[in-house]
């Protein structure tokens, strides 16, 4: 348990001295949040949520997606194929400990990003809504993000070091885009409502959207994510272990 | 002696493929062995079974009487691997911390520093290191459990020459200790020749020999009779000795190769030829590695060459 504490440590210390992470999970989703809120307007109400409120969860959810994706996908793959896996096979420690600490440490850092964009709406925008819609929405993106931490996984065991780099930037920026993290679906043409029903970016955040405007959580939502989880997951399982006959456990 | 590690009629085959092919030996604690051969010859594979990080398609493999791929086995292991690229982002003295978390009695911080000679750099971003230095900071990953048994890959590829010399002598203190066992591969023979109590040559998946560097380059046959001869020596009389295999003619120098220098010696000698300043030697390992493999039909072969019928 020390062990695995002290190595979800140093995944958590790795983040943070990361320029990228700095960028893509913090100042990107931050900014982007204050320039949009001024931009768009204080006073606009999209599907019942007003805009200040509505954007905080976008872009807390664009962060989400973007550690997952850009911070474990590179790393996977240079551990994967630069032999530190293997090293770490032939130690004592538990073969499943390289992955756990890594999805701890990324819901550990999901939770950092959760909360700067809530004391951002908060603090800065006036966004307000009861303790129980606060914690249901937190929640739900620091959760959700289980999805994109998968999907990380699985591009770093699709691809070498540079190329899942580049397959993980293309799939969050294009998964937040067509989610309607940037723009919400409802000012977009028809043909891209249809296309972010698919996407898990725009489940997730609809979760929390639906919270706020008083609409309830959909099973859908839920349903749409929880396949996405199995089938990454799987996925990763799949590819992990096909690659050599080494252990699982 | 206690046995720490033991093969037991184990292959290895990837598909049609042996890359160990039948290999039965044991490796005795507290003994330092060099396993070498050419590419592609096994080694690699070997390791990693004795690691536990491949499975024998069939035999067993043992360590301390226990299954590597448990995890139990591998409590007693020291590993320093071949071309593993650090994780980014974490310090020297991190990783180190990071390698004693897996162990119940792990070697003090500063002491592992110290070992690797790295203490003024604790602090530095692990892969902004030298090549060298990582090499040393490896060493000092392996060593961090207090390891009964070393496995060293290659371990001083990137080392400068004093590195080098310091790493072996480090080992050999290591090795002075009751029923440690080292067990290392290596490309550069006058490193094994030097530390190894015991060498096993494999070529395509066999172990074709097994002994002391004494005992090997005795089987190689590559021993040396070499004299100065005067004028009235001809080359005739020199191949006329008995027990002579190979004369080689360097201006007067004569180097006789032959499986019995005592017999060479007494035939010079009784002959009364004109001939001085003797000397008798064995060669290194590296000839005797060279003619055990080139015997064995040709080093540049691998493994992939050699397909089983079945």
């Amino acid at each position: 348990m020390k062990a695995w504490l002290l190595q979800c440590k140093f995944e958590v210390l790795r983040n943070l001295r990361n320029r990228r992470f700095f960028f893509v999970s913090i100042l990107l989703p931050v900014g982007f949040y204050f320039l949009y809120v001024h931009l768009i307007g204080k006073s606009i109400v999209i599907d019942g949520v007003a805009w200040p409120k509505y954007y905080m969860v976008s872009m807390a959810t664009f962060g989400v997606v973007g550690t997952g994706l850009n911070g474990l996908s590179s790393r996977v793959a240079y551990e994967r194929t630069q032999g530190w896996v293997k090293l770490m096979q032939t130690t004592p420690q538990r073969a499943s400990n390289y992955i756990t600490t890594k999805i701890a440490a990324n819901l550990l850092l999901n939770i950092l990003e959760a909360a700067i964009l809530f004391v951002a709406g908060a603090a800065f925008e006036h966004v307000t809504m009861s303790l129980a819609a606060w914690i249901l929405v937190a929640i739900t993106t620091i959760l959700g993000g289980l999805v994109f931490i998968a999907l990380g996984i699985l591009v770093g065991h699709l691809a070498g070091t540079d190329a899942s780099q580049i397959v993980a930037s293309i799939l969050y920026f294009l998964m937040s885009i067509t989610g309607g993290l940037w723009m919400p679906v409802s000012t977009m043409p028809p043909v891209m409502r249809h296309i972010a029903n698919f996407m898990p970016t725009y489940h997730l955040a609809h979760i929390a959207w639906s919270v706020m405007g008083n609409q309830g959580v959909s099973i859908t939502d839920v349903s749409v994510l929880f396949l996405y989880l199995v089938v990454f997951t799987g996925l990763a399982v799949y590819l992990a272990n096909r690659r050599s006959d080494v252990r699982v456990a | 002696m206690a046995t720490a590690i033991s093969f037991e009629h184990v292959i290895k085959r990837y598909r049609d493929i042996y890359a160990v092919n039948d290999v039965t030996c044991e490796i005795e604690a507290g003994s330092i062995v060099a396993l070498l051969g050419p590419n592609g010859a096994g080694k690699t594979t070997a390791i990693s079974m004795m690691l536990g990080l491949t499975k024998p398609t069939s035999g067993q493999v043992r360590a301390f009487g226990e299954d590597p791929m448990r995890r139990a086995a591998r409590r007693h292991y020291g590993v320093m691997l071949q071309q593993v690229g650090l994780p980014q982002k974490v310090r020297v003295g991190e990783l180190i911390d990071w390698f004693r978390s897996f162990y119940d009695e792990p070697i003090a911080k500063d002491i592992l520093l110290d070992m690797a000679d790295l203490r003024d750099l604790a602090r530095k971003e692990a892969v902004k290191l030298s090549g060298g230095q990582q090499r040393r900071l490896q060493f000092a990953m392996a060593m961090a459990g207090n390891p009964r048994i070393l496995f060293l890959d290659e371990p001083t590829t990137g080392m400068d020459i004093a590195s080098r010399r310091g790493f072996w002598d480090y080992l050999r203190n290591f090795a002075k200790e009751r029923d440690r066992t080292i067990i290392l591969t290596t490309h550069h023979l006058d490193e094994a020749e030097t530390i190894a109590d015991r060498v096993l040559v494999m070529q395509k998946g066999r172990v074709i020999a097994d002994g002391s560097v004494d005992a090997l380059k005795r089987q190689a046959g590559n021993r040396y009779v070499s004299f100065w001869a005067g004028g009235s020596v001809s080359e005739d009389t020199i191949a006329a000795l008995p027990n002579v295999n190979e004369v080689r003619w360097s201006g007067r120098h004569v180097r006789i190769t032959t499986d019995s220098p005592d017999d060479v010696l007494r035939a010079v000698i009784r002959a009364d030829l004109d001939v001085s300043g003797f000397e008798v030697s064995q060669g290194q390992l590296e000839d005797a590695f060279v003619s055990l493999t080139a015997r064995d039909g040709g080093e540049d072969e691998t493994v992939a060459d050699r397909r089983r019928g079945r």
